[in-house]
This record gives C-alpha cells, sequence and structure tokens, in this order.
C-alpha cells in the first residue's frame, strides 16, 4: 500500500505549490509576531525587574543600616568614613547614578541606574527627632521606577544635619 | 488501514478554519506574557507601599511609644523537654504599631504591625 503511494509520480501543480507557500506564509507571520511580542515582554519584565531590585537594594541599605545610626553627619562630597565609620553615597558624575555602601566589612555597590538618589534630611521640632528621606528613581530603556523611604533617626545625636539639603554621602557610626 | 488509503486530504477551507482556530488560541495564550509583566510591576507597587508603611511606622515611633498599655503573650506549653519542662506564660507590656502604605501609582496597599516593647 505505502509502496504504491511513494510510486506516484504525479507531484503537485503550481497553483497548489503557491497556494501551500502563501498558508504557510501566513502561519509563520503569525508565529513570527507572537515570537516577537513574547521577546519584547520578556525584555520589558526584565528591565523592569532589574530597576525595581536595584532601587529596593539601595533601600534595604539606606533604611537598614542608617535606622540604628549614632553620630550622623552628612557631606556633600569628599567626605570619607574614618576607622569602624560606614558611609552611604551617590556615585557617578552625572546619571546613571549609583549607590555605594562603604563600610568596614567591604564595599557594596548597586548598579548604575539610578537618574536621582537623593538623601533628604527634615527636623521635627514637636518630637526633636531627625528623619532621612530617602528617594531613588531608576531608569532602565524605557521603564522607570521611584521609592520613597523616610527613616527615624532613633539613637542619632545628628547635630550636623540640615534639614532640606540635598546630601550626597552620609557618614554613621553603629 | 483503511483509512490510512484514504486519499482525499483536508480543503482549502478545512485548512484555513484550522489556521483560525490556531491563531484564536494563540491570541489567548498571548494575555500570559502581559500577565508575567504586570505581575513584575505589581510587586514594584508593593514595595512601594511596603516603604510607605514603615514610613508612617516610623513616624509613629517618633512620636512616642506613651501609655505602654498593648501586650503580647508567649506561651509555652511544657512539650519542648529539657529546655522548658514546665508550663508558663510571658506576657510582655508595651505598644502596637500600625502602618498602612499605599502605592503612589496601582492600588496596592500593605499593612504592617509592629510592637515595642516597654522600656523597663
Amino acid at each position: 500500500m505505502i509502496f504504491k503511494k511513494l510510486k506516484n509520480d504525479k507531484g503537485v501543480t503550481l497553483v497548489e505549490l503557491i497556494l501551500v507557500i502563501v498558508v504557510v506564509g501566513f502561519v509563520m507571520a503569525a508565529a513570527l509576531s507572537f515570537f516577537l511580542f513574547g521577546t519584547r515582554t520578556f525584555t520589558l519584565g526584565s528591565n523592569q525587574a532589574r530597576v525595581q531590585q536595584e532601587a529596593r537594594l539601595a533601600t534595604t541599605i539606606v533604611s537598614q543600616d542608617l535606622r540604628t545610626a549614632i553620630n550622623v553627619r552628612a557631606e556633600y562630597t569628599g567626605g570619607a568614613p574614618a576607622t569602624g565609620e560606614f558611609m552611604v553615597e551617590r556615585i557617578g558624575d552625572e546619571p546613571p547614578y549609583a549607590l555605594r555602601y562603604v563600610r568596614p566589612s567591604g564595599n557594596l555597590e548597586t548598579a548604575h541606574v539610578f537618574t536621582d538618589l537623593s538623601f533628604d534630611v527634615t527636623y521635627d521640632s514637636t518630637v526633636e527627632k531627625y528623619f532621612v528621606v530617602f528617594s531613588a528613581t531608576g531608569v532602565e530603556k524605557d521603564r522607570d521606577y521611584t521609592i520613597n523611604s523616610t527613616m527615624l533617626l532613633e539613637n542619632s545625636q545628628a547635630s550636623t544635619l540640615i534639614p532640606g539639603e540635598d546630601y550626597l554621602q552620609i557618614i554613621f557610626a553603629k | 488501514m483503511k483509512r490510512l488509503a484514504n486519499q482525499n486530504g483536508f480543503t482549502i477551507v478545512e485548512v484555513i478554519v484550522a489556521a483560525v482556530i490556531l491563531v484564536v488560541v494563540a491570541v489567548a495564550l498571548l494575555g500570559l506574557y502581559g500577565n508575567n509583566f504586570r505581575w513584575i510591576v505589581g510587586a514594584g507597587y508593593k514595595t512601594e507601599a511596603i516603604d510607605a508603611a514603615k514610613s508612617e511606622i516610623d513616624g509613629k515611633i517618633a512620636v512616642g511609644t506613651a501609655g505602654n498599655v498593648d501586650s503580647i503573650t508567649f506561651s509555652f506549653d511544657g512539650t519542648i523537654p529539657a529546655k522548658i519542662d514546665v508550663s508558663h506564660t510571658v506576657k510582655v507590656f508595651g505598644t502596637i504599631i500600625d502602618g498602612i502604605g499605599n502605592s503612589t501609582t496601582g492600588s496596592e496597599q500593605i499593612e504592617l504591625r509592629t510592637f515595642i516593647p516597654k522600656n523597663l
């Protein structure tokens, strides 16, 4: 039976062939657009995930260690931590900036994804406490993400902090 | 066997109908890609909301934990051998502080609760 079929020498007509090519063409075009859409959303998703991840890392660094800090002082630039001190600073002369965490056990750096990275200091006179308002805006290709966090400096004397200034470095001990 | 000998094949209409069904199914599946992206963005909103809630809690801690009227209770039922062999209860006084944070865009809301023990 099957050998009989293979011996068929008739072939296909040109019209049949063209029709098949057109149909396959349509199917392939649909499959390609499906694939391209998948690639595009994957790229968007990874860009978004990356910028969110770096912003979250920056906020985690700042909030966890600054909250328990003592002897907090802020610098615009050029400050250096003394032995045993910690420092969070914005690095990069122009965007994209990164956050560097200088600590005795070794430095930690986020990726250079931030267009804005600022430490503002506020002072609440009724409770006589200082707050660090940390804001990070990251951009990765066409995706952007902003995170804002306000940290109470619970243990800090914070005598050198001036509210309303945009500092680039915050140096502290723990 | 008889079936395999059928030489009729498909008509063009059948092929087109099959292709249309395939496209409909594929378009339905495209939603999955979009969902993944939305979930990533939603996770970002959640992070924003968590930071807002933490900020609110920090503000409340700054105001102070006057009163210390709240308490939490730890109960040990005596079933941990060689460590605590009698059942007893420890009650700690302090202040429970709630913080609610919203994401600036999107509609994520996070509620955080913390307990500050009384300063003895």
